[in-house]
């Protein structure tokens, strides 16, 4: 009987808090960041950052397409790689996960908006 | 010098509690010190910091089945599946089991530190080839798991319900360390509800060892040797898959699992620091923050982690036991239920300063696919999807 009552509430929970989770994960994106104020202790974490693109470079690897480039804001400078072959000469929100390459932060870019 | 003895015995420490505390996990400590290690290397060296990290990974791989075994046992007259250190343990020979696990995870150290060097040579011959196809190899490996199970309807709903909630929890942007309220939820806290909710009882624990003849060693050894140097090369698949393949592939009686389980837990840990050196890549999550500290790791360096990896095992091996015979003396006195919740709560309350708030929901939903897991009578492996859905759907879109 207790074992019925607990398998209701699991499934209850399941479905309903999966549907929760997928509606609020795309909901709610991060606060904007600044350049400046990224550093190992975000590491990670997802951040959203906007900027202007350059050295913009895409090259084929074994897995498909790689494209890096650097974004400048205000405060700074950082590198960004994003998983697809993609054209920018504007500015950019990217919204995406710190990571670490050769010991220097970078953002692994899963969103790319044009913003002009 | 001094340090690295220091570094060690704090690993060795480190490792035993987070083996003890179901739910809390490496990953986690190892998160913490890189995020201070600007503030320890001032004072020491990134390889020191990383020797820690092989010590805790190596003594938290024998710790962690002391809580294994003797939390969460159902009860045997009603339960759909049993766990075979829990049918130990409702034996009374729960010591035993741990016997058995720490046996295997001290042989499988050896073994890995003796194929390391084969390791090194061939992995970069074997890796190309499999990065091809790794989307298929995982998705074939999943299928033998499938195959293993009785109820597969069950295990693939557990699969996919715990691959979707990895993918939204890796893709939310307000949860900080992700894996921390996944993981703390499928295979902590919905085990210690489950103990909780149980009216087990626990019989009166002898502390006899379980025999086991060489030639079950040997063939534990042969079966550890193939899944653990090919789960090595792949992401997302664990010690628990791994031991679920062997079993495939020859009938195992239950004490020749407990020490396959043993032997694959370290030597997945110990081959993935050799292929963090031979492939640049990182298997576990202790080989990631390893690679975080020392970008470019050198053979010298992992030799050293090899020597420090037989050396902790050493000490974890008698730590293990020692502990194993503390909760088989005690396990009939403590109030088996309220430690049980006591482990919960705390977990509840060191979720939202880890992950934040919204991490809690995570963890509920976790907890629960946990418990239906539990309640449908198949596999905790199945569980892994939470991991291997999304590093499939990877492979699949890249």
């Amino acid at each position: 009987m207790q074992s019925k009552k607990l398998l209701k509430i699991s499934l209850i929970v399941t479905f309903i808090g999966l549907f929760l989770i997928i509606i609020l994960a795309n909901c709610f994106e991060p606060k904007t960041t600044e350049i400046s104020s990224i550093d190992k202790k975000i590491l990670d974490e997802w951040v959203k950052v906007t900027g202007q693109v350059d050295n913009l470079k895409s090259i084929s690897t074994e897995s498909g397409y790689l494209t890096t480039f650097t974004i400048t804001d205000s405060t700074g400078r950082i590198d960004v790689i994003f998983y697809k072959k993609i054209n920018l000469t504007e500015k950019v929100e990217i919204i995406g996960k710190i990571s670490e390459y050769q010991g220097k932060l970078q953002i692994s870019a899963s969103k790319i908006k044009i913003l002009e | 010098m001094l340090t690295l003895i220091i570094a060690i015995i704090a690993g060795i420490v480190a490792g035993t509690i987070t083996g003890l505390i179901p739910g809390l996990h490496i990953n986690l400590v190892a998160m913490l010190l890189f995020v201070s290690s600007a503030f320890f290397l001032q004072f020491t060296t990134p390889l020191v910091l990383a020797c820690f990290i092989v010590a805790m990974a190596i003594t938290q791989s024998f710790l962690d089945f002391v809580p294994a075994i003797f939390l969460g046992a159902p009860d045997e007259d009603t339960a759909l599946s049993i766990l075979p250190g829990h049918r130990f343990l409702l034996k009374g020979q729960g010591y035993g089991a741990i016997r058995l696990t720490s046996l295997g995870c001290l042989i499988g150290t050896i073994i890995a530190c003796i194929i390391a060097p084969l390791f090194v040579v061939a992995s970069p011959i074997f890796y190309p080839i499999l990065a091809k196809a790794m989307a298929f190899i995982l998705i074939g490996m999943y299928l033998l798991l499938i195959l293993k199970e009785e109820k597969k309807i069950l295990a693939i709903i557990i699969f996919f319900l715990s691959g979707i909630l990895g993918i939204a929890t890796l893709n939310f942007a307000l949860i900080k360390q992700p894996l921390f309220p996944l993981f703390t939820g499928l295979f902590g806290s919905s085990l210690l509800i489950m103990s909780f909710m149980e009216n087990t009882t626990i019989p009166k624990q002898n502390l006899e060892k379980i025999k086991i003849s060489k030639k079950e060693i040997r063939t534990s050894s042969i079966l550890s040797i193939i899944s653990s140097s090919l789960v090595s090369f792949l992401p997302g698949i664990g010690a628990a898959q791994a031991a679920t393949i062997s079993s495939s592939l020859k009938k195992l009686n239950e004490k020749i699992f407990l020490v396959l389980l043993g032997m694959i837990s370290t030597m997945t840990m110990i081959l993935s620091f050799v292929a963090l050196y031979a492939i640049n890549k990182p298997r576990t999550g202790m080989a990631v923050f390893i690679g975080k500290l020392i970008p470019s790791l050198t053979i010298n360096q992992l030799w050293t982690f090899l020597a420090i990896a037989i050396i902790t095992a050493g000490i974890a091996f008698f730590l293990s036991l020692f502990f194993a015979k503390i909760m088989g003396k005690n396990i009939t006195k403590i109030k088996y239920k309220w430690l049980c919740l006591g482990i919960l709560i705390f977990l509840i309350i060191l979720t939202p300063p880890v992950s934040g708030w919204m991490a809690l929901l995570i963890l509920g939903v976790a907890t629960a696919i946990g418990i239906l897991t539990s309640l449908f009578g198949v596999k905790k492996v199945h569980m892994m999807g939470s991991l291997l859905l999304p590093v499939i759907v990877y492979y699949l879109i890249h």
